[in-house]
């Protein structure tokens, strides 16, 4: 049988409607709540499983397949940080995110095409995407506690340094990886492509963050923008890049050559 | 920007290397001998290192968005050996005072990279080389017109591509190769070594697979950068470990 983009409203109606479940659950009743969210994050890992198999490789080219990824590793992550630190607002943040996520992949369907070109076939190819999308819902978890820390108290911004510190790691690691892919597939490890400086341009921003942040500790406005306008270079990297003049000629813009 | 652009090829080996010591032995006594300097009080501060980010951030910013080249011009390099002198002495200190494994590991890592990139870059040569079944060559052609001769002829004893079920798209392109009798296969994603030399897949004739486009790499600076590449990954990996 085969599973397909079709198929997907269904798994993801399910997977949104347990983590919104679970998430309010959770403020009453903790063990509950955590396996109910759970259960919503094993429906959608079912999906992305059935869904590698039927297309015969691994759902992590098009934009549409990293934001399963995005919303599959928000829900994830938020679910471990909450068992881990037991803040109340992960969960749902997790949920809203997540559900978010998948909203855009149903009314937005992408065409897939089911093959991968010769220059994607990479042992790199995976971890690469992988690590990239547990960063990006890191650091976007980190910009909403910074947010929450208005409302709720100052002490939370503490929360978001670990997650900004977390997340700054995990960035490196995805480029560096992304490095050593290019030295093997292009022959060089820099290119100075455009979404390779906007990569760049996101890690450094961040890396600006945790700088100002162990300088200029009370200046809480100022890394909160700092943090804002990493989220925004971010959200360039990921997808903005492909619409920008220097994108033509990009070598990650898979899609254009196809 | 003509005027502004760089030519690495004036400070190719040996005043590559003698370039880079020269650095190396600057930041050394900078940091040994002038600390007490406002200068290296300020060099060696946050607010500096924040900075020189940011103006990293803008010119990123630019090539980026619209693809013209700011590194290859002064604008970018003259920023970026300052990002490099401020790194190398905020490295040093810590290194002296042996504190913090990450922070020494991330900041070394990236002082070596950003130091094996300026000065390796005037040492780094690629050419494209075009060679039919059963020819052989040793002709490589640059982008800027110029040629790469090599020392050794590269054989094309065939040229393969891998099709998906669907008989039509590529799944992967090979060329047998031969060098001096030594058999080898490169493919995209898997170049093959030769005397300091990477030969990569690279291209091939779409009508008919006659030829195969090779590119082929020289890049002695390398072993650096993944040394410095390296230390970030352990230092990156120190940083999330301390936060879990």
């Amino acid at each position: 049988m085969m599973t397909g983009w079709n198929d997907f409203i269904w798994y993801a109606s399910a997977s949104s409607l347990l983590w919104i479940t679970g998430s309010v659950l959770s403020f009453k009743k903790f063990r509950t709540g955590n396996v109910i969210f759970a259960s919503g994050i094993l429906i959608y890992l079912v999906f992305i499983i059935l869904f590698w198999k039927s297309l015969g490789r691994a759902p992590m080219r098009t934009m549409g397949e990293t934001r399963l990824w995005y919303s599959f590793f928000i829900a994830v992550t938020s679910w471990l940080l909450h068992l881990r630190w037991r803040y109340k607002f992960l969960l749902p943040f997790g949920a809203v995110l997540a559900t978010v996520f998948s909203v855009i992949n149903i009314l937005k369907p992408e065409i897939h095409s089911t093959t991968l070109m010769p220059a994607l076939q990479s042992a790199w190819f995976i971890p690469h995407v992988t690590v990239y999308m547990v960063a990006y819902a890191v650091v976007a978890a980190g910009l909403l506690v910074a947010v929450a820390s208005y409302f709720k108290g100052e002490e939370l911004m503490k929360m978001t340094d670990d997650l900004t510190r977390i997340g700054t790691a995990l960035i490196l690691i995805g480029m560096l990886m992304g490095a050593v892919w290019a030295k093997q597939a292009w022959g060089t490890y820099w290119a100075w492509d455009a979404k390779e400086n906007w990569a760049a341009v996101t890690w450094l921003f961040y890396v600006s963050y945790l700088h100002i942040r162990s300088r200029y500790p009370l200046k809480r406005n100022l890394a909160v923008i700092t943090l804002a306008v990493a989220f925004v270079a971010l959200q360039i990297t990921w997808y903005g890049v492909n619409y920008m003049p220097a994108a033509r000629k990009s070598m990650h813009t898979y899609t254009m050559t196809d | 920007m003509e005027s502004l652009q760089i030519t690495p090829a004036l400070w190719a080996f040996p005043v590559s290397l003698i370039l880079a010591i020269a650095v190396l032995i600057g930041i050394w006594s900078i940091g040994t001998y002038y600390k007490a300097t406002k200068f290296y009080r300020i060099a060696t501060g946050i607010p500096c290192a924040v900075i020189l980010t940011l103006i990293m951030i803008l010119f990123l910013i630019i090539e980026g968005t619209f693809g013209n080249e700011m590194h290859k011009t002064w604008l970018f390099v003259i920023p970026a050996i300052m990002f490099m002198f401020s790194l190398g002495l905020v490295t040093l200190r810590r290194i002296k005072n042996r504190s913090g494994l990450g922070f020494i590991m991330n900041h070394a890592g990236l002082f070596l990279v950003v130091w094996a990139m300026t000065f390796g870059s005037a040492d780094y040569m690629e050419s494209r080389m075009i060679i039919y079944k059963g020819g052989s060559e040793n002709l490589g052609f640059m982008e800027d017109g110029g040629t790469m001769p090599l020392n050794f002829h590269i054989k094309l004893d065939n040229f393969r591509t891998e099709y998906y079920p669907d008989g039509t798209t590529p799944r992967q392109f090979y060329s047998d190769l031969s060098i001096n009798d030594k058999k080898m296969t490169a493919s995209v994603n898997s170049p093959v070594k030769y005397d300091g030399y990477m030969i990569y897949q690279s291209g091939y004739d779409v009508r008919n697979g006659s030829y195969t486009i090779l590119q082929i790499v020289r890049d002695p600076w390398l072993w650096i950068v993944w040394t410095g590449i390296a230390m970030l990954a352990i230092g990156s990996l120190i940083m999330i470990l301390k936060k879990i």
